[in-house]
């Protein structure tokens, strides 16, 4: 089970991506124990990303998820458990970057650390360039405005 | 009580003497009054008056005492002008006598009043040659005083200027030090503020040049270096904190 919310993890870069499919996955189990005997892929209809309902489609005809509520929602709480166990780097940069370099990002970052990583990304344009690194509590300013500040107060003194 | 008895025995013998010779006394002395009286009445005559005689007698007397008193006055009067007379004499001769000393006195004192003027003007002479002398002999010694007072003053002036002179050169020498430290010591204080004002501007300028370079560098970096920033941001973050 776990190699397949991996599977489905790979698809999520940022924490805004997961907290926007954990919401999905709420809405979901909201409704489970509505409409018996429907698949749990067509119980939100149109309401739902085109990413998880592909992704329960393929394990619906794989037939890992039953047709019953109650294993249907057991499935989708071990999916929400697992990405809201997955770990996470607050990143914060000064540009806005794109897809591709998420997806390098996280690839280096589950080669680094053997797992899916999320990454909280937080825009901040006054940081000039480098990056603001959180981890576990681990701060670190890696940016271009701290080595600027430090030219500054080196000049001045 | 036998000596009580004897004393108030005593004092009634004594009391009842003592009325007696006062009972003798007084009767001889009426006796003696008798006496005179009686004897009087033997050495002269007693008439009886009857009452025009004795308005006659008033009369009488009262014209008699006016006599007398008339007569009493005429004499005192005449006595009293013999005694104005005699006095008038004998003051007149007084002050004939007065007038004669003092026409003496008066001819006295002139003569004594020429003398002493003429003493006295001989006198003022005297002292004027006198004080022409001392006059002269003080400005003689006057002058000589005054010559040397006058070198004693040069010498004190042109010592006292010797000295006024070391002095204020010393006092210009003293001022002139504190004046020449005080600038020092201004020109130090200016130097540090110079350095510290521009620190200031140095700090303001760096500061500006620091806001400005965050603006523009932000803007002149392309993506693909941002991106290798991130990068190595990341790949040192790995080696601190992963």
């Amino acid at each position: 089970m776990e190699k397949i919310f991996e599977e489905f993890a790979k698809k999520i870069k940022t924490k805004e991506e997961l907290i926007f499919y954990l919401e999905e996955i709420i809405q979901i189990q909201q409704i489970v124990f509505k409409n018996k005997g429907v698949p749990l892929s067509k119980k939100m209809g149109g309401k739902m990303s085109g990413e998880l309902k592909n992704f329960l489609e393929r394990l619906e005809k794989k037939e890992v998820i039953s047709k019953t509520p109650g294993q249907q929602s057991s499935f989708l709480e071990k999916l929400k458990k697992y990405l809201q166990s997955l770990p996470e780097i607050k990143l914060e940069i000064a540009f806005l970057p794109s897809d591709e370099f998420l997806t390098r990002i996280n690839q280096w970052l589950e080669e680094e650390f053997g797992q899916k990583v999320i990454l909280d990304l937080i825009i901040n344009p006054q940081i000039v360039g480098g990056a603001v690194i959180e981890h576990r509590g681990n701060w670190r300013n890696f940016s271009l405005v701290k080595e600027i500040d430090k030219l500054i107060s080196q000049k001045s003194l | 009580m036998n000596t009580i008895f004897l004393i108030i025995a005593s004092l009634f013998i004594v009391m009842v003497l003592i009325v007696l010779i006062f009972l003798i006394f007084t009767t001889r002395s009426k006796k003696r009054e008798e006496f005179l009286i009686q004897e009087f009445i033997k050495d002269t005559l007693f008439l009886k008056i009857s009452e025009t005689f004795q308005k006659e007698l008033e009369k009488l007397i009262k014209e008699e005492t006016k006599k007398i008193i008339l007569e009493n006055k005429e004499k005192i009067q005449k006595a009293t002008d013999e005694i104005i007379e005699s006095y008038k004499k004998e003051l007149e001769g007084i002050s004939q006598e007065v007038d004669k000393k003092n026409s003496q006195f008066f001819e006295l004192s002139l003569k004594a009043q020429n003398e002493i003027l003429t003493n006295a003007q001989n006198k003022i002479a005297n002292l004027n040659e006198e004080t022409k002398k001392e006059i002269l002999k003080f400005k003689e010694v006057n002058s000589e005083t005054q010559k040397l007072l006058l070198g004693e003053a040069k010498n004190q002036v042109s010592k006292l200027t010797q000295n006024l002179t070391q002095e204020v050169s010393q006092v210009y020498q003293v001022a002139k030090e504190a004046l020449r430290e005080q600038i020092t010591k201004t020109e130090q204080e200016i130097e540090s503020y110079k350095k510290e004002r521009f620190k200031e501007i140095d700090q303001g300028i760096y500061q500006m040049i620091g806001k400005v370079s965050k603006k523009t560098i932000g803007k002149a970096i392309d993506l693909s270096t941002h991106e290798k920033l991130v990068m190595e941001a990341l790949k040192k973050a790995k080696k601190e904190i992963f």
